[in-house]
């Protein structure tokens, strides 16, 4: 047991485990970071992550980014209604904004489906405001273009919509 | 041996990470990210392509997106304000116009946001216009004092339609049959009507000198809703200004003045009746229209939707084309 590399303990005393991406990539983390991912909090109580989590569809790029993610907000559930930590707070923000700013779509998408797949779900309301946001002030023709949707109405069926609601279309 | 999550979990995902520039897709995209549109865009995305055609309408998504917003709203409420609008259609106009409360939170006063114009109409002024305080299932119901006409309004989508006309036999027999909803009187005249109580007071004297003069100037003062789990509670004035009640702490903030939105005219700083701020529920909700029956030609009243209504949830560096 104590042999092994994933309990190795660090000044917190929090249990470490390893995250391996899909591209074989090893992240060490406490188990109080992987926890917010609902997904390996689960299997952290079923005791199935002593040798490593393999995780096998997420990219090596994606998960330094989710790893970089539960670092910065490991404190945050913990001290959660703790208002001592309010200039903490802003730096959390800024970092969240800076990191979904920054990002291209795909790597965005990736992120949500990481997210997704691992349940943590402060990155996954964040990554997906994002991409609504960045959604809402666009035309349909707009909508197909940015993210390759084909057209497959016939003209008489999208005039009809339009016509239909033509309220949400005008400028 | 490494341990990996369960294969259905795996398999759940998998085929949908394919796609380089599509968005995910199945759930989701929908429960995910089409519930957190603004309900413009959630409406105008029926137009993109099949798929989305079917699951935007769907009671399914309705009733999701009405629930996040919900959530949000909880958090955020937003004020509902009308002002005099530039004149269209060949007379006076008013328009409307929504905004968020970012914080509804004393401690730490927002900056003023943003407001977005909902939507003017032309043939009722600001003057005669009295509002309901707060919107029942996304829609409004607007009182025209001029022409004594009720509209209910969806101020989201301006889909309106009038109420009947009040019946002018309740009027005539105004005196003897009409009952009013006073208390009545119980003979021991001593004692406090048991129906009324005193849920709250505010004692302006306790509160910082500004704020209490600046409320006990008002004349008209009306609560709109509880926030931050019902410590809070909003306060709309006939002088156009919401002020935010602590209950816990005793304190009071001023948290939106029209005047810091929009320009108001000068003979305009009073609402002339009652309010003219209130709630806004941006709903997806039809208002039902009554059929077209014979001499019935359903009143409308000529109405232009604001400019960029779906706009403020971009932030600043959101325009992504």
């Amino acid at each position: 047991m104590a042999a092994a590399a994933a309990e190795a303990t660090i000044d917190g005393g929090g249990k470490m485990i390893i995250l391996i991406s899909a591209d074989g990539k090893r992240f060490e983390v406490t188990e109080a970071v992987a926890s917010q991912s609902q997904l390996i909090s689960n299997m952290i109580e079923d005791d199935c992550t002593e040798n490593g989590v393999r995780l096998p569809n997420v990219d090596g790029d994606i998960l330094t980014m989710v790893v970089d993610y539960c670092n910065m907000h490991a404190g945050d559930a913990a001290a959660d209604g703790d208002t001592t930590k309010a200039s903490s707070t802003e730096e959390l923000k800024k970092f969240d904004a800076e990191l979904v700013q920054a990002l291209e779509n795909p790597v965005l998408f990736k992120l949500i489906l990481a997210a997704n797949f691992l349940n943590i779900k402060s990155l996954l309301d964040m990554t997906c405001q994002r991409v609504a946001d960045m959604m809402s002030g666009k035309t349909p023709e707009q909508m197909r273009e940015t993210f390759s949707i084909e057209n497959d109405f016939t003209p008489e069926e999208e005039a009809a919509i339009r016509q239909e609601n033509a309220w949400a279309f005008d400028d | 041996m490494e341990s990996s999550p369960p294969l259905h979990k795996r398999l759940r995902r998998s085929s949908e990470s394919n796609g380089e520039r599509r968005p995910p897709r199945g759930e989701l995209l929908v429960d995910e990210i089409l519930t957190r549109l603004p309900i413009a865009a959630a409406v105008r995305f029926r137009a993109v392509c099949r798929q989305w055609n079917a699951a935007l309408p769907s009671d399914h998504f309705i009733l999701a997106h009405r629930a996040r917003a919900a959530a949000a709203r909880h958090r955020h409420p937003e004020l509902l304000f009308f002002a005099p609008g530039a004149a269209f259609a060949g007379g006076r106009a008013t328009s409307f116009y929504a905004c968020s409360l970012r914080d509804g939170d004393c401690e730490a006063p927002p900056p003023p946001a943003a407001a977005r114009e909902l939507l003017t109409v032309a043939g009722i002024t600001a003057a005669h216009a009295v509002l309901s305080p707060t919107p029942c299932r996304g829609l409004t119901l607007i009182f025209d004092t001029y022409r004594s006409e009720y509209y209910l309004f969806n101020l989201s989508t301006g889909d309106h339609v009038a109420l009947p006309p009040c019946q002018p036999a309740a009027a005539a027999n105004l005196d003897s049959t009409l009952t009013l909803p006073t208390m009545n009187p119980t003979g021991r005249s001593s004692s406090p009507s048991p129906s009324w109580s005193v849920r709250c007071s505010i004692n302006l004297q306790s509160l910082p000198e500004q704020v209490s003069e600046e409320l006990a100037g008002e004349r008209v003062i009306v609560p709109l809703c509880s926030a931050g789990g019902g410590s809070k509670i909003l306060l709309a004035t006939g002088g156009h200004k919401v002020f935010v009640y602590d209950v816990e702490r005793n304190a009071v903030e001023r948290v939106f003045r029209m005047q810091d939105m929009v320009d108001v005219p000068r003979g305009y700083l009073q609402a002339s009746l009652l309010l003219s701020v209130g709630l806004h529920d941006e709903r997806i909700a039809d208002v039902v229209h009554r059929r077209a029956g014979a001499g019935d030609g359903e009143r409308r009243l000529k109405v232009k939707l604001g400019r960029r209504r779906d706009s403020t949830l971009v932030k600043a560096s959101g325009g992504v084309l």
